[in-house]
């Protein structure tokens, strides 16, 4: 255990506190950034970064890594983890397997080689959360939160049906402390729950089977529980019709939903600025009325939110690798299965969401997924505010997430984009204007897309995605000296670097030196507990042991995740009963 | 009814939904067997299948479902009348499951005969929203399959000598490997390979050193050179067990183990601990 560390001469990108390629000393104290002076240099472990790229722990808002489905992606792809089988004390000291669904181990050792520290469990399927939990426990490193679906939950759903948007509130409270999770996490709203009759909706005014809500209405619904509760982070949406050409309009009417909720953001811890936050906006960009006149609307999707700060985004970029789909957007992946022919997994869950896996192999040679490529990097590069973006592919959705450094390398340079331009298909020149941008990303724009803006979002910038004085000692140092390489033009460099850490630091341990992982350290389980009026989480306990009879095969008292399965709880107490 | 006895009542077929107040009256359920059994009785429809013909059954169901005239009188036993009047009850449906027990994969076809039934369930997709299920037994057989998974990326019969997790049913399962003659000694826990493997497999664990450990004295502790006995769990210990649809449930302690004995969890990290030493 080391307990003071030193580092001199680290080029730091800091843009949370301003800092941009300072040559500076950091200083670590019990897990913790501490001012450099605080360090008796005789005890402490003394680092020379000798300039060498410095930034906080990266942080993924949006990865699909623990639980029921991800596992089945890996149960029923073998081929996926013959492709990447990693050895004994190869990456570090255990072995794991799997390219697009890694191993637990893997995953773990993989995004610390990158630098992430932080990575966020994109969906769980509330009653199959303990399943997430197990996996989260079993992936070294990493601190992580699980993001609980809801936006297809029948007991929700009544709520808002009789117009009781209090006892709703009350209830997402009380789901959120069940499944000890992070998020008031949406999934194609509405559609979900049409997929357990086969259906999907096909429009924000088209009703759900029985409960007859639309998902304007869910929208403006789970809006308004949201800045209630005070939650640190905004809703996380996956709006209808991903993947459909021209669903462009239906994102931008979901944003427009959420807006008429009349909602401002009102978190009690952090500061964020979004009212909701759309995961892998890529998927949701596109125009045309069929494949044949697919095109990219990726310009009407950053224009919008050059207008609007407060939306915000994550990628979802396709990297043009073979991958594993997998979504709680059930009705997709069928759609993906008769698409495709590939091999097709199924997993609904009862009264409150659904799965569904589906392998893809997104090719340069197809027309479509080239120009699927171009729309994630032409959102980044055209939408002005990089604080409204976050790197992201919704691995394994649009790739897997070890090629972050390159969707990072393609951002920072034009001409390695020319290279790949060249590579793909045509459609690209006609379909997408990613060949006529020349914005490049600067060090600093890589900092907030990856540290600042993900930390703000998510309500946790007092703590991570920075590296002033308090907060975690998660430090990410790249081999690569910015004020030696042009990333333009040495980006085969760039992303070499990105790729594997120099060295990387964890709550203060070093736990990644030349890209190897040297040290394993237990990573923190986020969730929010919300204190909601007592009197009316009383009646919502009645209405609960009554509902859990009529609908649940398990019981309400063997629901709730013990706590037991959260090794590290990072607990964010929310007291939310003045605001009711 | 008899391998599942809460099965019926409890999940599918007696218990009132959401969607069914009414329990069995709004559902309707058919058993296909090659013998009449308990669970048959109950069925609105009962299909007396031609042993060892399960494929032939699935294939014509598909056939009648995508209107394929079956140029035959009776498929697998049943009258070709009586399987398109099944396939018009299963495109029918609102929500179906298929349930599929051992016998599919035990009986002639094999593993094929679920590659068509996983067919069958696509197909009925394209008119209705079918699901497919496996009946399966040994209490926690599921959770084994997901934490290895999530571990090594594979659900059963990983080979660890090369250093890394790799997988191969035919080479690497703990059958082919003592059917092989390849292990020198084998651990079994929780599981009873001495009453289930075939008989080449017991007769090579007969002649290797054997450690049973398993809270029942069973054909395989019979067999066994060294017999650990563990706490239950689930009764005498707490833990996590996973339902055959793959919904994680904490089992709790009811009462106490028997003074000094350990769980597996325990056990096994003696095991650990002794064999660092070495």
């Amino acid at each position: 255990m080391t307990k003071e560390l030193l580092i001199k001469n680290a080029c730091v990108y800091d843009p949370l506190n301003g800092i941009e390629g300072e040559v500076m000393d950091l200083g670590v104290k019990d897990g913790k950034i501490v001012d450099p002076s605080e360090i008796d240099e005789s005890k402490a472990k003394v680092i020379d970064a000798e300039g060498r790229l410095t930034m906080a722990g990266a942080i993924d808002i949006h990865a699909h890594v623990a639980g029921p489905k991800v596992n089945i992606g890996r149960i029923f792809r073998p081929e996926d983890s013959r492709r990447l089988q990693v050895a004994l004390k190869k990456l570090g000291p255990r072995s794991g397997t799997g390219f697009s669904v890694p191993s637990t181990t893997l995953t773990g050792y993989m995004y610390a080689q990158m630098g992430y520290t932080t990575v966020m469990e994109a969906a769980t399927p509330p009653l199959m959360t303990r399943h997430t939990h197990e996996e989260i426990r079993d992936t070294p490193i990493l601190d992580q939160g699980a993001y609980t679906l809801m936006a297809n939950n029948w007991i929700l759903y009544e709520y808002i049906k009789e117009g009781e948007l209090e006892k709703a509130a009350a209830f997402a409270a009380w789901l959120l402390r069940a499944t000890r999770g992070y998020v008031i996490k949406m999934v194609n709203p509405g559609g979900t729950e049409a997929w357990g009759w086969g259906e999907n909706v096909h429009s924000l005014d088209d009703p759900v089977p029985y409960f007859e809500l639309t998902p304007a209405e869910i929208y403006r619904n789970y809006a308004q529980i949201n800045e209630l509760l005070g939650l640190p982070h905004s809703i996380h949406i996956h709006p209808n019709l991903l993947g459909e050409p021209g669903n462009y309009e239906i994102t931008l009417g979901s944003w427009d939903a959420v807006r008429d909720a009349g909602v401002d953001p009102d978190p009690q811890l952090g500061d964020r600025e979004q009212i909701v936050h759309n995961t892998h906006v890529q998927f949701h960009a596109y125009g045309g009325d069929s494949w044949a006149t697919f095109e990219s609307r990726a310009e009407d999707i950053a224009k919008y939110l050059n207008r609007h700060p407060e939306v915000t985004v994550d990628l979802g970029v396709v990297t043009l690798d073979e991958t594993t789909t997998m979504t709680a957007d059930g009705p997709l992946e069928w759609e993906l299965h008769e698409l495709t022919g590939f091999k097709w997994a199924n997993c609904d869950v009862e009264v409150e969401t659904g799965s569904g896996v589906v392998p893809f192999i997104y090719s340069p040679k197809n027309p479509v997924h080239s120009v699927q490529w171009a729309i994630g990097l032409e959102i980044a590069l055209l939408t002005e505010n990089p604080w409204q973006i976050v790197i992201s592919t919704d691995h394994p959705n649009g790739g897997p997430f070890h090629r972050y450094p390159r969707i990072m390398t393609w951002l920072m340079s034009e001409p390695y984009r020319q290279e790949w331009i060249e590579r793909v298909h045509d459609w690209v020149g006609q379909r997408a204007i990613l060949p006529t941008i020349d914005r490049e990303y600067t060090w600093t724009d890589l900092a907030i897309t990856t540290r600042a803006a993900p930390a703000k979002m998510l309500g946790l910038s007092d703590r991570i995605g920075h590296l002033g004085e308090g907060a975690y000692a998660h430090i990410a140092i790249y081999d690569i000296k910015p004020d030696e390489v042009d990333p333009s033009r040495d980006y085969a460099e760039v992303e070499r670097a990105l790729e594997q850490a120099w060295l990387v630091v964890k709550d203060g341990q070093i736990v990644v030196q030349e890209g190897v992982v040297v040290h394993e350290v237990t990573g923190r389980t986020y969730w929010v507990d919300v204190k909601v009026p007592e009197d009316l989480m009383e009646e919502v306990q009645r209405d609960l042991e009554t509902k859990f009879r009529r609908y649940y095969s398990v019981n309400l008292g063997n629901y709730q995740v013990q706590p037991e399965y959260l090794p590290r709880e990072e607990r964010i107490e929310i007291d939310a009963r003045d605001r009711f | 009814m008899h391998a599942h006895p809460r099965h019926m009542s409890r999940y599918t077929t007696f218990t009132r939904g959401y969607f069914r107040p009414k329990g069995r009256q709004d559902r309707t359920v058919i058993v296909v067997d090659p013998r009449r059994t308990a669970s048959s009785r109950v069925a609105d429809y009962f299909v007396r299948v031609s042993p060892h013909q399960d494929y032939e059954l699935i294939s014509a169901l598909r056939a009648a479902i995508h209107g394929v005239e079956i140029e035959r009188e009776e498929v697998a036993g049943v009258p070709v009348e009586r399987v398109y009047e099944l396939a018009e009850i299963l495109k029918n449906a609102s929500f179906g499951v298929l349930f599929w027990g051992m016998g599919l994969t035990m009986s002639r076809g094999r593993h094929r005969n679920i590659d068509n039934a996983i067919c069958l369930i696509r197909d009925l997709n394209e008119h209705t929203k079918w699901v497919l299920m496996m009946m399966r037994g040994h209490y926690n057989v599921t959770g084994f399959n997901e934490v290895l998974s999530w571990t090594t990326g594979y659900p059963y019969a990983v080979d660890f000598t090369r250093g890394y997790p790799r997988y191969n049913p035919g080479e690497t399962s703990t059958v082919d490997l003592l059917t092989r003659g390849e292990t020198d000694a084998m651990m079994a826990i929780a599981g009873d390979p001495g009453a289930h493997f075939p008989q080449k497999a017991v007769e090579r664990m007969a002649e290797i050193p054997l450690i049973c450990v398993d809270p029942e004295w069973t054909p395989t502790a019979e067999l066994a050179d060294v017999y650990v006995p563990t706490a239950i769990a689930g009764i005498e210990w707490e833990g996590t067990a996973y339902r055959m649809d793959a919904v994680p449930i904490r089992m709790r302690k009811i009462v106490d183990p028997p003074e000094g004995m350990l769980n597996d969890a325990e056990f096994l990290e003696l095991v650990i601990e002794k064999v660092e030493e070495m």
